[in-house]
């Protein structure tokens, strides 16, 4: 298969970013670890969008269980 | 008589028995399906088995596979790296999906015995896989015979193994033992190598059987620690792990086994890929399968968190 015009989530440097695959093969493999692949850009940021919302909820169920 | 030289020539490399995701509904999420196959086919799979054993083949119907697999035709994942698991009772539905597999081009099928049935004689078996063998045509799809006796419950005794060489051996490819049982394998070696390619999908006897390809569903996690298990001789590469003394494609393969002690696998496996992907989504499972309880979730996942999974290198 041709992974030449897809993207990735990765975590890079305690972050999620989507990238290209030409940009992840110019990183260092040891600074990010890949989640997952996607078709297009949009299918990549979709996700992104969903596993931030999802930190986003984790930090505040946390907060909420510290102020009980 | 078979052709062992064309036969033998091309099963290489990791193929995943992918776990199958699921919406809230149960219908299967064909994006998150997409998704990881992708990501197991940049990490180095040769391709993927779907609708196998730990894909919850049983569960879904021959529409539900035909659907799903022309959505991931669709968007682009090469016909040449799925294969087909075929577990169906009543032969038509068998004949239905592998002239589905010959049309879409996949690169094959694995047929295994019917489930419905136990204490099957060898002429019972030898005249279902004849029939089934007889109604297909010759094409490019390669045929697998699957031993699968966790999910038919029949062994297919070498007796009948032989017959069916012995008629149809031009149409199939290899065999796949995925009884777990190392002997059998072995057996089978030594019985039908000069006819057919033997694949054992038991990951710790790669090595011992210098296996070029296998079936793997522990690769839904582990793709590259099984790929380099395929490689014994020229295995020199080791996975570097911080905090850890340098380990070897073995010993991270036992130490990923000793995470599922007595655990059922599909729940197991997808409990895990919910980790790794930060999606919950993963744990559905279709009934009458079902997800681990709480308490299990836990402990997996501390056990998980310890083994340390280098994403990019395993």
């Amino acid at each position: 298969m041709d992974f030449n015009n897809t993207w990735y989530i990765i975590e890079h440097q305690k972050k999620y970013e989507v990238i290209s695959h030409k940009d992840l093969m110019a990183l260092d493999a040891s600074s990010y670890q890949m989640i997952q692949n996607y078709r297009t850009h949009h299918d990549a940021l979709m996700e992104m969008s969903r596993l931030v919302t999802q930190d986003i909820a984790n930090v505040h169920e946390k907060l909420n269980h510290l102020k009980k | 008589m078979s052709n062992p030289q064309s036969i033998k020539s091309s099963f290489n490399g990791v193929w995943v028995d992918t776990l199958t995701p699921l919406k809230e509904d149960l219908h299967i999420d064909l994006q998150l399906l997409e998704s990881h196959l992708r990501t197991l086919l940049i990490k180095g799979a040769q391709g993927v088995v779907l609708f196998g054993y730990h894909g919850e083949g049983a569960s879904f119907s021959s529409e539900e596979k035909a659907e799903a697999i022309s959505f991931l035709l669709k968007a682009g994942v090469s016909a040449s790296s799925i294969l087909l698991s075929i577990s169906c009772n009543a032969a038509p539905d068998v004949l239905k999906l592998v002239h589905f597999a010959q049309k879409a081009q996949l690169q094959g099928v694995l047929i295994s015995a019917p489930s419905y049935y136990k204490s099957l004689s060898n002429l019972g078996l030898s005249k279902y896989f004849d029939h089934l063998l007889g109604a297909i045509g010759e094409s490019e799809l390669k045929i697998f015979l699957h031993i699968l006796p966790i999910a038919s419950h029949v062994d297919i005794p070498e007796a009948v193994f032989a017959e069916i060489l012995n008629k149809h051996g031009k149409k199939i490819f290899g065999l796949i033992n995925e009884s777990g049982q190392s002997t059998l394998t072995q057996d089978l070696i030594k019985s039908f190598a000069s006819e057919v390619k033997i694949h054992s999908c038991n990951e710790s006897d790669l090595k011992a059987l210098h296996s070029t390809g296998t079936i793997s569903a522990l690769a839904n996690v582990i793709p590259r620690v099984v790929e380099q298990l395929l490689h014994s001789e020229t295995n020199k590469q080791v996975n570097f792990v911080p905090g850890m003394k340098v380990k070897g494609s073995d010993d991270r393969l036992i130490e990923f086994q000793s995470l599922f002690p007595k655990l059922p696998p599909i729940a197991s496996y997808k409990f895990i890929l919910t980790q790794i992907y930060h999606d919950t989504a993963w744990l559905n499972c279709r009934p009458p399968l079902d997800k681990l309880d709480q308490n299990l979730m836990n402990e997996l996942s501390k056990r998980f968190k310890k083994f340390d999974l280098q994403t990019n290198s395993e």
